[in-house]
Order: C-alpha cells, then sequence, then structure tokens
C-alpha cells in the first residue's frame, strides 16, 4: 500500500522533513542576494575593461608584489594560527585552572574589537618608542612598518577562528581512547600523534583555512601597522582602496576579480585536502 | 599472572573511592568486581590497570609480585577493555588490533608479516575474519566488543581488565558474549578481571566473586559462597532476590530468598505465617507469586514452579499458608 501511494504521488520519496523545495529556494536567493550578486557585480565592472585591460591592471610590480605579500603573509599566519590555536583549544578544553573562562572569553576579542584599534594598538606596542618596540628595535628587529607587523595583525584577528572550531572536536574526543593508547604500550607522544591529531586535522584544516580566508581579506588592522609603502609594505585590499580613492574603478574591480579567483581556488584545494582527511572517518 | 592489592586508598576531593582493599588473585581465574555504581569497583580495576593511581603512598600493587604502584599504564602489559571500547574511530578493525604492536620502540616491534599474522588470527579467535578492513563506525556493539579485546590480547597481557564489558549490548548479545567470554577465558587463561553491576552476570561467569559496597570490599568468594552465604545483610540484599521477614513472636529480621518460601494451604498445619496471594505472575517454567503477610501487612516474593502452581490451583486473592525453607543456613 505505501508503496502503491507512494507511485501514484509522482514516485518521490515522502520525507519526515518537508518543504524541501521551499527551504532551498529561500537558500539559493539568500546566497544569491548576500553573497553571489554582490560579487558577481565585480566581474561584471571587470569584464567591461576587456582581457587586454585587465592584464595591463594586474601585470605590474606594484600589484604583483602587493599579492605575493597578501598572499604569502596570510597563508603564513593561517599555519601559525593552526599550530597555536591548537595548543591555545587543548589548554582550555583539557585543564581546569583559575581563570580559564576569562582567558576562553578573551580568545573571541580579535571577532568583537574593531579591527582598526587592534592595529593601532599593536602599532602602538611595537613602534620603535612602543612598551616592546623599545627592546626591539635596537636588536635590529623592525616589526612596524615592516613585513612582520602585517604577520603579527593577521595572526591576531585570525586566531578565534582556530581555536573555536578545535574546541567542540576536542572536547568530544574520548579521553578513553587516549587511556587505551597508553594501556597499549604507547607514549605520550605516540598518543598524540596516532590518535589524537589524526582525529582533529578536519577541524584544525577548517579553522586553518577560515583564519587564512580572514587574513586575504583583512584590512582594518593591517593599513596602521605597514606602513603600506608600494612594492613592500602594501597589501592587495589597501591598494584597491587607493585605486578607488584615484578614481581608478576598473583597476580596482580587476584586482578585486583577481583576488576572488585566487581566494576561490584556494579555498577549493583546501576542501578538497579536508574531504581526503575526511572519507576515512564516513566511508 | 597473579595480582595483589594491598590496602589500597584513593580519594577524590573528599569522596573516598576506596577504603582500605585488600585482594589477592591467583593465576589464570576470572574474577568479578561485583557492586553498586559508586562502589569503587571501576576505580579498582582502573589503578590495577595503571589508569588511576592510590592516594600517595596509599597501597601497593604488585602484578605477578612485582610493585608497580608507580608504573605508568604503558609499563605494565594490562589488557585494558573500557565500557564504550574506545576503538580508535579513524583506524580500521586492523590498524586497531595492531596499534600496540606497532607503537612498540622499533627494537622488539615485531616485522610487519609478523604483525599482520598476529592481528589476522586474533581476529580469528574473537570471530572477526573478513572484518580487518572496516572501520568502528560500520560495526555492531557486539563487534566493537569483541575489536577492543583483540586489541587488548594483541600486546600479549600479563593480566586482561574489562570494565562493565557488556554493559552497552543489549540483553541477547549479552547473554551471547557471556557465555563466548567464559569459553575463551578458559581456553586462554589469561587472568582476567571484570567489572559489573549485574548481579547475574557476576555470579553465571567468574570463578571467584568480590562483592563491594562504598569503597569496600564486603565479601570475596566463588559465586555459591557469596549467593549462599552471604557475609552481610548489604550482600544478601545486592545477590539476588531477597525477602526481609519478621516472624512472629520474635523481633529479628530474617532474609529469605522467594525460591526459600515453601507456599502451603491456607489450613496446613506446618505454615508459619499466613498470607494472601496479591499478584501472581506466571510466564515461562516458575511462577513468581507477590504475597501480603495477614498480620504484618508487609510483602513477600515468593517463586514455585508451574506444576505447583497448577496443582494448588492458587489464584489472586486466595489465603495461603507459608513456611521458610532455609537450607543449610541459620
Amino acid at each position: 500500500m505505501e508503496q502503491a501511494s507512494t507511485i501514484l504521488r509522482g514516485g518521490r520519496p515522502r520525507s519526515v522533513l518537508p518543504g524541501f523545495g521551499l527551504s532551498l529556494g529561500f537558500t539559493v536567493t539568500y546566497l544569491g542576494l548576500i553573497v553571489l550578486f554582490p560579487l558577481l557585480m565585480v566581474f561584471v565592472k571587470t569584464s567591461g575593461m576587456g582581457w587586454k585591460g585587465f592584464w595591463a591592471a594586474i601585470l605590474t610590480d606594484r600589484v604583483l608584489a602587493a599579492c605575493k605579500l597578501t598572499f604569502g603573509l596570510s597563508l603564513l599566519a593561517g599555519l601559525l594560527n593552526g599550530v597555536f590555536g591548537l595548543l591555545i583549544a587543548w589548554v582550555l578544553c583539557r585543564y581546569r585552572f583559575p581563570g580559564r573562562r576569562l582567558l576562553d572569553a578573551s580568545v573571541d576579542l580579535p571577532f568583537a574589537m574593531p579591527t582598526a584599534v587592534a592595529g593601532i594598538a599593536l602599532t602602538t606596542l611595537y613602534a620603535p618608542n612602543g612598551w616592546l618596540g623599545q627592546f626591539l628595535v635596537p636588536l635590529g628587529v623592525n616589526v612596524v612598518f615592516a613585513p612582520p607587523g602585517i604577520l603579527l595583525a593577521l595572526v591576531f584577528i585570525g586566531l578565534p577562528f582556530v581555536v573555536r572550531t578545535l574546541q567542540p572536536v576536542l572536547e568530544d574526543l574520548e579521553v578513553a581512547q587516549e587511556e587505551a593508547a597508553a594501556s597499549l604500550g604507547a607514549t605520550r607522544w605516540q598518543t598524540f600523534r596516532r590518535v589524537v591529531l589524526p582525529q582533529l586535522v578536519p577541524a584544525l584544516i577548517t579553522g586553518t583555512t577560515l583564519a587564512f580566508a580572514r587574513a586575504v581579506g583583512e584590512y582594518g588592522s593591517v593599513v596602521f601597522i605597514a606602513g603600506n609603502m608600494p612594492g613592500k609594505t602594501e597589501i592587495v585590499p589597501l591598494l584597491i582602496i587607493t585605486k578607488l580613492e584615484q578614481y581608478d574603478y576598473a583597476g580596482a574591480t580587476a584586482l578585486a576579480a583577481l583576488m576572488l579567483v585566487i581566494s576561490f581556488a584556494l579555498l577549493l584545494v583546501i576542501n578538497f585536502l579536508q574531504r581526503k582527511t575526511l572519507v576515512r572517518r564516513v566511508a | 599472572m597473579s595480582i595483589s592489592v594491598e590496602n589500597l586508598r584513593r580519594t577524590f576531593g573528599t569522596f573516598q573511592a576506596l577504603r582500605g582493599i585488600t585482594l589477592e588473585i591467583p593465576d589464570h581465574q576470572l574474577v568479578a568486581l561485583l557492586g553498586p555504581s559508586g562502589s569503587g569497583k571501576t576505580t579498582l580495576l582502573r589503578i590495577i590497570g595503571g589508569l588511576d593511581f592510590p592516594d600517595a603512598g596509599q597501597g601497593r600493587v604488585l602484578i605477578h609480585g612485582e610493585d608497580v604502584t608507580n608504573q605508568p599504564a604503558a609499563s605494565r602489559r594490562a589488557g585494558f577493555v573500557f565500557q564504550h571500547y574506545a576503538l580508535f574511530n579513524h583506524l580500521t578493525v586492523f590498524e586497531n588490533v595492531a596499534f600496540g604492536l606497532e607503537v612498540r620502540p622499533a627494537a622488539t616491534r615485531p616485522k610487519p608479516e609478523v604483525i599482520r599474522d598476529r592481528v589476522l588470527e586474533l581476529l580469528g579467535l574473537v570471530q572477526l575474519d573478513g572484518l580487518q578492513q572496516r572501520l568502528p563506525s560500520e560495526l555492531s556493539g557486539g563487534q566493537r566488543q569483541r575489536v577492543a579485546l583483540a586489541r587488548a590480547l594483541a600486546i600479549d597481557p600479563m593480566v586482561l581488565l574489562l570494565d562493565e564489558p557488556f554493559g552497552a549490548l543489549d540483553a541477547r548479545v549479552r547473554k551471547d558474549l557471556r557465555r563466548w567470554l567464559r569459553s575463551f577465558h578458559t581456553e586462554l587463561g589469561v587472568t582476567t578481571i571484570f567489572v559489573t553491576h549485574d548481579q547475574q552476570e557476576a555470579l553465571e561467569l567468574a570463578d571467584t566473586v568480590v562483592v563491594m559496597n562504598q569503597g569496600q570490599i564486603e565479601q570475596i568468594g566463588s559465586p555459591q559462597q557469596v549467593y549462599d552465604h552471604p557475609a552481610s545483610p548489604f550482600v544478601y540484599e545486592f545477590l539476588g532476590d531477597v525477602n526481609r521477614v519478621r516472624k512472629p513472636g520474635r523481633p529479628d529480621l530474617f532474609y529469605v530468598r522467594p525460591h526459600e518460601v515453601r507456599v502451603l494451604f491456607a489450613g496446613d498445619s506446618t505454615a508459619e505465617l499466613h498470607a494472601k496471594v496479591e499478584h501472581l505472575f506466571a510466564a515461562g517454567p516458575s511462577a513468581r507469586l507477590t504475597l501480603r503477610m495477614l498480620d504484618s501487612k508487609e510483602t513477600l516474593d515468593a517463586d514455585m514452579t508451574r506444576q505447583q502452581l497448577d496443582e494448588m490451583g492458587l489464584s489472586e486473592g486466595d489465603e495461603v499458608g507459608l513456611k521458610l525453607v532455609l537450607g543449610n543456613r541459620a
């Protein structure tokens, strides 16, 4: 009977969750309006200038240097956040100590603060007359108005992504698995390397990717600490603003389109990598 | 291998989990640690396995005469099977079982072919042939349990420790696995300790039952000893169904198991007590009667065979006489 009625209704299987059509339609419309449509405008604007104009705007030393700086430092910031974010998440999940909640809450601060404030604070701290800068500069370590400063800002704003994606996974990880490893004769390092880390990898990749993507688009905190010297400490988002200020709209959108394509390609690659690590757990 | 535990104490904050446990377990025994939750049985098992430690200076653990109290789990060669198995979710069945051999230092690690043969042999032993490439998530509860067992056996353990080994399984699988573990132990002869709160399980499976309560050992003995000669009221109440009865004219309480209550006709002159049948449950070969005493109004359970029940023709509401058959105990 059940089968017969299914056939009568056109063969679509019954689902406990109704409204697939409606919710999918809403999702597509919403994503379209919020994300895809604005991004599409970037390409529409860019297409007006033609391939020749596009390459002419892109293939300049200044743009290429900015691209290298932005993507290189963002990748480095993502990786640094991956390592230290894991450490912080581990400490917050595994140990109980006074002030833990306060520390836990402070992880979110980079999210909540206007990034310009962060940039100004970092600059003040590391400037030649700042609290930390006064010791570093005599040692020949220039942070402010140099690539290390940009890296510092990018690490700062990306940290919460790694910690917050890892925390729930770490909480769910059975302590008994580590005890099992120990009772089977594994050292602490072997237990971490063979039992804990493999189960964290998918979340670690997600968190690192988010931190990376955030760093690529970061503007507010970097402009204050970078010094913005063309070809040396100028990041792509800043270059886009500069072009806009010079009424070079086509050049700005060409840069934006380039950034979008590179970012999208990188995210696809990372997604693919993550798939590969996930497959074994789900298969 | 023999295990002995001497005057072990363990405190968590203000809670005394173990209050001076002394226990001697001879070679090749299958021992049950039986008790209600919070009795300290799992804590004791974890301390023997090196996953927990006694309070500083409070007691010793010896495996085969060697003091291992301060040795970490990794160097004890105690195969531990966890209540929820704690299988490595990201590793296949094969990799799970091979783990204990793979993590050995290069000098003592067997060759890959040797590991392979050993793992396949163990999987055969626990009847999981052909499943070595599966992930734990693709197995049933009973299968996971056996993977956990094979994994623990791979390190050739001095002692096998099982924490509520059948706790998470449904009744039927439980029964099968129980029988299987019994014959398995007979075959391998590894000294095995398992924790359970199920008295039926402990009595059916173990050579020796250690009854624990509130961090102390109430009684140690064979299943028959602890069932027939309980050392304390706690053991009496914990092991099997029991009635507390006051005989007329005497102040003291009696413990009587349902099968020790003989049901007679109301007019029988040998009857010691009189009661009314309040409820009658007769499914299977035996019948369970809930009786209410005519004088004290207390209730009491009695077991009888279906045949006896049919012969007496009892039904709910009937009055009966009772005689307590206490066998060879006082």
